[in-house]
């Protein structure tokens, strides 16, 4: 746990680990074992079904029946149905269905198991764009993937589960709340006497307090989920038309909206995107945010603490 | 010496080639910034002579999708130049 955090008097901080990530939560003193276990538990539901690294999740066994019908449970369809329609609506710039080329660049275990480097590729990039064949049949609950794509839903995913989280402390009570999952934060009510819950941006101890009085934050970058693949560098954000790692200029992108999953896919989306039109990614989706270039310049977006102005490293 | 009708015959022809001129001008003009934003979408997602699929921004004439916040309703921030506090939570890079 990192010393310089502060917990608001009120609420009660608890840690554990999940889909792949540290998960730190804020709830009221009140009910608060309670309240943090039943975070705890949606998390691993979330993770048993949605890990592709999982080999008994839902989604692997969609995954492993590329090509035929698969019947899914509510979390899997619901979190197919967001990714698709993120998909849709960032023009593919953000891709599901890029497990293939993940496994391809060497992502093909968790990040924790991972470790120094990578076997070598098999095998040329093929880019992404299978999401647009993708059959969801809502009424009668199944999927099908086309035969030769499968699903990567981490980053979402866990944008989602922390929505869902924090709609199960509102049901239960809470006033006022917080779940961050690694890159992924969003709050609920304030902290009690407190006008605003004081975020530190990924950016190590020196990095920028934003004062967040309501929604979401999402930060997608290079800088943690790389590793060497033979003699190349690789990181986990793929530029579906290459179907290799973004290469757009920018170090990281953090975005703000509404929802973890919309801040989560933004911030992807203009990562991909690249330095030149990132910033416009963002300002088209409605979102605000950050932009950080290879250079250390800092690009800030809409509603984003002193969006307007750019700051070089 | 150019008899009256001569000359207006040569104006028109003179008025005849400014006008294709400044239709292909205009032709030009919008076949370049055409293929500037063209180039632009291009260079932002990369391009490879192997590429599967066609990836472009949406155009930013469209009408946007529900998916996100677009008018930035959903989230806030407070007045930033308020005497900082600590930080509660950081996010990192994922």
């Amino acid at each position: 746990m990192s010393p310089d955090l502060d917990v608001p008097s009120g609420l009660v901080s608890h840690r554990f680990r999940a889909m792949g990530s540290d998960i730190h939560v804020l709830v009221p003193e009140r009910r608060a074992p309670e309240r943090a276990d039943a975070v705890e538990a949606l998390f691993e539901e979330w993770e048993a079904a949605l890990s592709r690294f999982r080999p008994e999740s839902e989604l692997s066994r969609l995954n492993d029946r590329a090509g035929a019908p698969v019947r899914v449970g509510p979390i899997l369809l619901a979190a197919v149905e967001a990714s698709l329609a993120a998909a849709r609506a960032t023009g593919g710039l953000f891709d599901p269905t890029l497990r293939h080329e993940l496994v391809r660049i060497g992502y093909g275990r968790s990040f924790d198991e991972l470790g120094a480097g990578a076997a070598e590729a098999v095998g040329g990039p093929r880019g992404g764009g299978g999401w647009r064949r993708v059959v969801v049949d809502r009424a009668g609950g199944t999927i099908t993937l086309p035969a030769g794509t499968g699903f990567d839903l981490g980053g979402i995913a866990k944008g989602m589960a922390v929505d869902a989280a924090l709609e199960l402390l509102s049901a239960l009570g809470a006033d006022a709340a917080l779940v961050s999952a690694g890159g992924d934060l969003a709050v609920h009510g304030l902290p009690p006497g407190r006008r605003a819950w004081p975020i530190l941006v990924a950016s190590g101890p020196d990095g920028p307090v934003v004062p967040l009085v309501r929604g979401a934050l999402a930060t997608s970058g290079k800088e943690r989920r790389r590793w060497k693949q033979g003699r190349v560098e690789r990181h986990h954000l793929v530029n579906p038309e290459t179907g290799e790692p973004a290469a757009g200029g920018l170090r990281r992108v953090t975005a703000v909206g509404g929802s973890c999953r919309a801040a989560e896919v933004g911030a992807t989306a203009a990562f991909v995107a690249g330095r030149r039109l990132g910033a416009m990614m963002l300002a088209h989706l409605g979102l605000a945010g950050m932009l950080v270039t290879e250079t250390g310049r800092e690009v800030r977006v809409g509603r984003w603490p002193g969006a307007g102005l750019e700051r070089a490293a | 010496m150019e008899s009256p009708d001569t000359r207006a015959h040569a104006r028109r022809r003179k008025e005849q080639r400014l006008g294709i001129l400044r239709r292909r001008a205009a032709l030009a003009s919008a076949l370049g910034f055409a293929a500037f934003v063209g180039l632009a979408a291009q260079h932002a997602v990369g391009s490879a002579k192997h590429a599967a699929t066609r990836v472009t921004l949406p155009s930013r004439v469209a009408t946007p999708t529900r998916y996100f916040d677009e008018q930035q309703s959903g989230s806030a921030f407070s007045d930033p130049s308020a005497a900082p506090l600590p930080p509660v939570a950081q996010t990192h890079v994922s």
